[in-house]
């Protein structure tokens, strides 16, 4: 019994220090910008007015609708792309396969932060800076995503496979209707990761949106930071926290997914 | 009846060939999207940058003349990027292998025999869910010298210097503790995973015999998971070449280039400075260097962790 009391009080402790710097600024995000200047993070003043605040008075929401389209768009489109093209990875037999492959897994190698002047260049001549087809465009498809759906793809029964091809199944059907079921906790998980992923992209909406019509949450924060030169730490823990609360929230509904799959694959980080 | 036969193999293999050809080309159009996207956004890129990077280029980013090895020439010999190279190698391997250490003592007591011991869990993963820019702001109010707990509480301690953002070395360590903190969900949860597939009869037998947990940590979970804690270190490390975030709104790179890391330098020099073909140069060594880690993580973790 006071084994266990001391167990719990000790798990309990480190979660706590885990978690405290949110809870910290979950707390100010619900005092007054006067009492946290004065350091005086007491219960006497709580109130919802930071948030009130921060959406009348900044473009927070705006940037978290940006942020929902933008990483949406990119989920639905890596799970389309990724399952065409580690469907054909895994189930056709076509020429010159091992060096398609190959070069799949190769980009896996080549990090993005290396690539943004021409990358840059690029969106520019196409007239997509500071658009959503900038932002969602060069990231429809992932290698790794590819990569993680061939293996679990590749653990589909081939007696399923073969009923699909007696059936008269063609190979979209056969996709379609057998495949991405069979793999559906596989999907899940990756489109959980996507999107995470992408709600949390910094670096390319930094050097690619100008406007608070089309900026993400991540570069938004940044903005109101650079903005707010009185510090009202309240308001601004109140836009963080609203920028937390889907993926937070993403991630407890998520965790199940995760832990089970993203060790299958042999993930990035 | 001969000829009927080679007629016969000459029509299967015929139809074989066009379903191979038909086959090909559903292939093809599966493949199309996805190459076509690798193609313009990640291939030509990788190649443009290696291109400029032996040319000088003017303000708008156009190569103007070859000048071959020069602008590694210069990079290398400016003790700017030396500073960053030896904060990258330093930030990366205390990132990694910090993170990696307290992920295995969080999934070791995850993995207590305990009640309710899944919000524990939801709370150790908690950090998964948070992005570099929130937490950096998160971090900034703890550390921010007029209104911030944290120094307070290490003035309370005797600091000397309670605002630890304002020195090099105090910088780094602060940018260290928010990448660990952030990284740290994401390492729980593969380390939870691996962790529990250790059979449980092993700890109850040195249980019984009177090992410590520090013992069994050590003697028993490590070597069980050590295809996973090596396929982990590399996966960090990749990530952490990669940190961004945290620089750009924690320090912006100083106080004097302490914390200005490699991928942070190629985007001030590119976007800040206009000076595309040393950084160019600098965006090719940091492909280098992950490229090598990634060739690690493939060549000697696929096997050993694909049994997860």
């Amino acid at each position: 019994m006071i084994k266990r009391t001391i167990q719990y009080s000790g798990l309990t402790l480190v979660a706590l220090l885990l978690l405290a710097p949110l809870l910290v600024g979950l707390w100010a995000s619900l005092l007054p910008t006067t009492d946290i200047a004065m350091g005086a993070l007491n219960f006497h003043h709580l109130s919802l007015a930071n948030y009130a605040a921060a959406i009348q008075t900044t473009p927070i929401v705006r940037y978290v609708l940006s942020s929902f389209v933008i990483s949406s768009l990119i989920t639905i489109g890596q799970l389309v792309l990724c399952s065409m093209a580690a469907y054909a990875f895994a189930f056709i037999a076509f020429r010159f396969k091992q060096a398609v492959f190959f070069t799949f897994l190769v980009t896996m190698m080549l990090p993005f932060e290396a690539q943004i002047i021409p990358n840059f260049q690029t969106i520019k001549a196409l007239g997509w800076l500071n658009q959503y087809a900038g932002m969602t465009i060069p990231f429809l498809t992932s290698a790794f995503g590819v990569f993680m759906l061939r293996q679990a793809f590749l653990r589909v029964p081939s007696e399923l496979i073969e009923l699909g091809h007696f059936l008269g199944l063609s190979h979209g059907q056969t996709l379609a209707k057998l495949v991405l079921p069979y793999s559906r906790s596989m999907l899940v998980t990756f489109g959980l990761y996507t999107f995470l992923a992408n709600w949390n992209q910094y670096l390319w909406p930094l050097i690619t949106t100008f406007s608070d019509q089309y900026r993400p949450v991540q570069v938004g924060l940044k903005q109101l930071q650079a903005e707010d030169t009185f510090a009202n730490w309240g308001v601004v823990m109140a836009t963080a926290m609203l920028a937390l609360v889907p993926t937070l929230l993403l991630l407890l509904g998520g965790q199940r997914f995760f832990k089970r799959n993203l060790n299958a694959g042999g993930v990035k980080g | 009846m001969e000829l009927n036969e080679t007629h016969a193999v000459r029509r299967t293999r015929r139809s074989l060939l066009a379903w191979v050809r038909g086959d090909e080309r559903v292939a093809f159009g599966l493949l199309a999207p996805s190459l076509f996207i690798l193609a313009l956004f990640t291939f030509y890129p990788m190649l443009a940058t290696l291109v400029n990077s032996f040319f000088v280029t003017n303000i708008a980013g156009v190569t103007t003349r070859f000048v071959g090895l020069a602008n590694y020439q210069a990079v290398f010999g400016d003790p700017v990027f030396i500073q960053s190279l030896t904060s990258t190698l330093v930030y990366v391997l205390a990132v990694s292998s910090l993170t990696v250490l307290l992920a295995l003592t969080l999934a070791r007591l995850a993995t207590m025999k305990l009640r309710h011991i899944g919000w524990v869990r939801t709370a150790f993963a908690s950090t998964m869910g948070m992005s570099a820019a929130a937490a950096s702001i998160l971090w900034l109010f703890l550390f921010n010298p007029s209104v911030g707990q944290l120094p307070q509480l290490m003035q309370a301690l005797g600091w000397a210097n309670a605002n630890p953002l304002a020195d090099g070395q105090g910088a780094m360590v602060v940018v260290v503790l928010v990448s660990v903190w952030l990284h740290l969900g994401f390492a729980f949860l593969i380390l939870l995973s691996a962790l529990q597939s250790v059979p449980q009869d092993y700890y109850e037998v040195a249980e019984i015999a009177g090992v410590s947990s520090l013992k069994q940590t050590l003697r028993i979970t490590v070597p069980m998971v050590s295809p996973t804690l090596f396929f982990l270190f590399v996966v960090e490390v990749i990530a952490s070449f990669k940190s961004f975030a945290e620089i750009d709104l924690m320090t912006g790179g100083g106080p004097n280039n302490v914390t200005n890391l490699l991928a942070y330098k190629v985007y001030l020099d590119a976007f800040g400075l206009q000076k595309f073909g040393p950084a160019s140069a600098e965006a090719i060594v940091l492909t280098g260097l992950i490229a090598l880690a990634t060739w690690v993580q493939f060549r000697f973790t696929e096997r050993k962790v694909f049994y997860g």
